[in-house]
């Protein structure tokens, strides 16, 4: 009874995940256009793909988003819940702000940072409405910073979770550790970062984990707020592959830029997933 | 009903965590499996729950071969660790789940709930669900949800561990009351020796997946078959003294150190040969203080030096410097003698036990 | 040493209340525009207060903004996106709450495989799926429609409910399957009596976590949304991209604030479910 009741499960392991992920494997190596064709040509789509300078600039991207976006989310996820934690009164109502855009789709968000950091609506309006006519910020149509608005929404988005990761770690500190600590006169903040973060190893490697794969992943926000532009400047690989799929028509190309973004993830999570295990042993 | 494990053997890929046990009780026996943690005791019950195939040997139950028989049909209950009570049903209803899985009638349930309820004395917790209970509540509960079936054989897994001492006194008593009344064959699993010395009609010691040895309570206690029984049985640790097997004149005995104890009165099974290496054990409680008994034919003299003491309420543990190593007595009163006093001893021979200090058998 | 305290404190609330703009800003900004008409938008500062409350973009965002050539509103795409994530929910439950209980309780080297199997690969970037999810659709004529969806959420929801239920069960002491075992309960019964009833709490967190995962789906929504019928993300990306004529803000901005209500209103009601959805599925996968 048990296989049975198993089978639909493994049809989706086997079929719909591992089986699916292998045939784009397979295509990455195809002479596929328009269509899915079978013909072998070797690295050839590859060759095409590390050719374009495009792929190099949406490359390029997931990693300067990435390192900040991890960088900016895994600080602020910390020090809002050593805050949140020396707080008495509204905790609550302050976690939740922090919080709320966590469910809200990256769409939406994205949707909503075009508004606010639209040049001829936005901040650059509001300060220039109040008073300072020169102030410039228009990072959205720039070449240069637009990747850096994307940033500032998905941090925005993603910070919240990683507080209250962290929030719950502190709290779940053995609290003799506190009455301890202040026998010995520890300072507080000493007390968090040599004595009750170092012991949120796990907490730390969670919310990195959570946010890389975010990052890989990030398609949605990219095409809300700034659909890749200006130009292709803020493009990223996932986007990237969509487009070479759908509307290129360059389908093995397409293919041989998502198996480099596995490869990619593959890269970073193993050292990890090695020394994890070794350290088991 | 009875119960025959022939040869029972279990592992786990390469581990063997049970072989050769031999196991025969007749119905209405109390059986206790005895041992620490680890040694197989529990995985035996699961065995003959049917909760985990044997790996090998034969499982009977009233005559009938049982290894390919489920569980469920074994028809056998057993009370778990954790009592394992269906945290959303209400006590009634965690009893009569198994009745209502046979399909028995409403009725029929009711009435067989109302009984067990009555018999336990819970009646007035029917009404209830898991959480609101105490432990020995729980416990009956569990024990209500065995009862309920009718079963040829209760399975007990250390039906006691999460009560407290004081009611843990008390649900002995009880169950040992419920087994007379019933009549049933019981089957307990436990670490705690003073369980199966009270309950049991029949005890069977296991250490790393064997039985040490299989017997009455009062057999295990006083007649242990080898070393590993004599040390693990007894609520203060046998003494043992390791010596060679000699003859001053023609008294046979044991000469530990530069005292030679006789073992005339003691009925070897297999007599040692001169000069080969025993062990002596004897029980705290079989040495006296000198002038509290009189001596007999099997008593011997000792006098020693106090090295250690300890009042454990009405008796009191004092430990001696015997050739070299620390002799344990048990003194049947509230007297603690001074630490390095000299104090005279009578040990009772009566009831001490010979081992090959090779075999670690009983001889 | 009692004013140091007080300073500390206030500097405490100071920084809380300035993070706390950062992330209210946007919503506020969004909300505040979606209460304006047009001329106002165009004339007064995206901070500042309507001069005059209207409901009209609101109104029209709903039944009558247009995507292209269809004036409809995001009404259609709305309901669509429901009666898509309905059934995925249902579904992924379903089979994600058996498997779970499977992995978890009946414990086989085959099953710990399939998780192992399913675990990884819930890792695996969606974009890897896209073509010869496309084939599949095709092949199975339900390409570009609500069906197709419904079976593409389900697939990919059951490893996280699989994930989230066998966790869960993992901690329900195996005895009390035992004890049901031994009183003659079977695989289903167990399943329904024992395990089922002590499952709110998780099921709470799974229809939760899956339903915001459906409804705020964009990738497949693109790719694989039926034409006038496209879940809602897709469909308000589209209305506010979309470059016919003036753009009309208040419109847009309403529209986007129509499709975060459901999951904002979920977040602000049962919060506690989806944090515990996020970290815990996180922390032990």
């Amino acid at each position: 009874m048990a296989w049975l009741v198993l089978l639909p499960c493994a049809v989706v392991a086997l079929y719909f995940i591992w089986g699916f992920g292998a045939y784009t494997v397979f295509l990455s190596f195809t002479k596929s256009s328009f269509l899915p064709n079978h013909q072998v040509v070797g690295f050839a789509q590859f060759a095409a793909l590390f050719d374009d300078p495009r792929w190099w600039v949406a490359y390029r991207n997931m990693f300067i988003f990435g390192g900040l976006y991890l960088f900016s989310c895994v600080i602020m996820g910390i020090v809002l819940a050593i805050l949140l934690d020396r707080v008495t009164v509204g905790e609550t109502i302050f976690r939740t702000l922090y919080l709320y855009p966590m469910s809200l789709s990256l769409v939406v968000t994205g949707l909503a940072w075009q508004w606010l950091l639209n040049p001829t609506s936005g901040v650059q309006q509001i300060m220039r409405d109040s008073g300072f006519e020169d102030f410039a910020f228009n990072w959205l149509a720039s070449q240069d910073y637009a990747i850096f608005t994307i940033v500032f929404a998905a941090v925005w988005h993603g910070t919240g979770l990683i507080m209250i990761l962290f929030l719950s770690g502190i709290k779940s500190v053995d609290g003799e550790i506190w009455k301890a600590a202040r026998i010995d006169r520890v300072p507080t903040w000493r007390v968090y970062f040599n004595i009750i973060l170092p012991q949120l190893r796990t907490t730390l490697l969670t919310a990195v984990m959570l946010l890389g794969f975010q990052v890989v992943r990030s398609f949605d926000i990219v095409v809300a707020l700034t659909n890749g532009g200006p130009g292709f400047a803020s493009d990223v690989p996932a986007r990237y592959v969509f487009e070479y799929f759908f509307q290129r028509g360059k389908i093995g190309q397409g293919a041989a830029g998502a198996v480099i973004m596995v490869a990619t993830m593959i890269m970073i999570v193993l050292p990890y997933l090695i020394f994890e295990v070794r350290r088991k042993d | 009903m009875s119960l025959e494990l022939n040869n029972i053997s279990k592992s786990f890929g390469a581990v063997n965590v049970l072989s050769d046990i031999n196991i025969t009780i007749e119905e209405g026996d109390f059986l206790v499996l005895l041992g620490a943690s680890g040694c197989g005791k529990s995985t035996l019950l699961n065995c003959i729950a049917g909760l985990e195939d044997v790996s090998g040997g034969e499982l009977k139950i009233n005559g009938v071969r049982v290894n390919e028989v489920d569980a469920s049909d074994r028809n056998v209950a057993m009370v778990f660790q954790s009592y394992a009570l269906y945290p959303t049903m209400k006590v009634e209803r965690n009893i009569s789940f198994a009745l209502e899985c046979q399909g028995v009638p409403k009725a029929e349930r009711k009435e067989a709930v109302h009984r067990v309820a009555e018999l336990l004395h819970i009646s007035e917790l029917l009404d209830r669900k898991p959480g609101q209970l105490s432990g020995g509540q729980r416990q009956r509960v569990a024990i209500g949800r065995a009862l309920v079936r009718n079963p040829a054989i209760f399975l007990l897994d250390e039906p006691m561990s999460n009560l407290d001492a004081k009611l843990r006194n008390k649900m002995r008593s009880e169950l040992r009351d419920l087994h007379r009344e019933l009549g049933a064959t019981f089957v307990l699993v436990t670490h705690d020796q003073i369980e199966a010395m009270s309950m049991a009609t029949k005890v069977a010691v296991l250490d790393q997946g064997r039985v040490q040895q299989f017997g009455t309570p009062f057999e295990i206690y006083h007649r242990p078959e080898n070393l590993f029984v004599a040390a693990f049985v007894g609520q203060t640790k046998m003494n043992f003294f390791n010596g060679e097997f000699t003859s001053v004149g023609d008294i046979q005995g044991i000469k530990v150190g530069d005292t030679h104890i006789p073992l005339t009165a003691y009925s070897f099974e297999h007599e040692p040969k001169p000069g080969q290496e025993i062990v002596l054990g004897i029980r705290p409680e079989d040495i006296y203080e000198a002038e509290t008994i009189t001596p007999s034919a099997n008593s011997f003299a000792l006098e020693l030096k106090v090295s250690a003491r300890e009042l454990t309420g009405g008796d009191t543990n004092v430990g001696f410097d015997f050739e070299g190593e620390t002799l344990r007595c048990r003194y049947k009163s509230a007297r603690m003698p001074a630490i390095g006093s000299k104090q005279k001893l009578l040990m009772d021979l009566d009831n001490c036990a010979v081992f090959d200090a090779s075999s670690e058998l009983r001889i | 040493m009692l004013k140091q305290r007080t300073l500390k404190t206030a500097f405490l609330y100071a920084v809380l209340f300035l993070v706390a703009l950062y992330f209210i800003a946007p919503l506020y900004v969004m909300l505040v525009a979606s209460f304006k008409t047009l001329t106002e938008i165009r004339n007064s500062s995206i901070i500042a207060l309507p001069s005059e409350w209207t409901l009209d973009a609101w109104k029209k965002a709903w039944d009558g903004a247009c995507t292209g050539m269809e004036c409809t509103g995001i009404k259609p795409y709305f309901i669509a996106t429901f009666e898509i994530a309905v059934p995925s929910v249902i579904l992924a439950i379903l089979f994600g709450s058996l498997n779970g209980y499977v992995m978890a309780k009946w414990r086989t080297k085959a099953a710990d495989f399939l998780f192992a199997a399913l675990l990884i690969g819930s890792f695996i970037p969606l974009q890897l799926f896209l073509i010869p999810l496309a084939i599949t659709l095709r092949e199975l004529d339900i390409f570009g429609t609500t069906v197709g969806l419904i079976l593409i959420h389900t697939v990919y929801g059951i490893p996280l409910t699989t994930m989230l239920f066998r966790n869960y069960y993992v901690n329900i002491p195996d005895e009390l399957v035992k004890a049901a075992i031994m009183d003659g309960a079977g695989f289903f019964k167990i399943f329904f009596n024992i395990i089922l009833p002590l499952s709110p709490s998780i099921l709470m967190v799974s229809v939760i976590l899956v339903f915001a995962g459906v409804y705020n789906d964009f990738l497949f929504a693109l790719t694989f949304g039926e034409t006038g019928k496209k879940p809602i993300m897709a469909a308000v990306q589209n209305i506010v991209s979309s470059s016919y004529g003036v753009k009309e803000y208040n419109l847009n901005i309403a529209a986007v604030m129509i499709s975060a209500l459901p999951t904002l209103l979920l977040f602000l009601v049962a919060g506690r479910f989806f944090v515990r959805g996020l970290t815990q599925g996180a922390v032990k996968g």
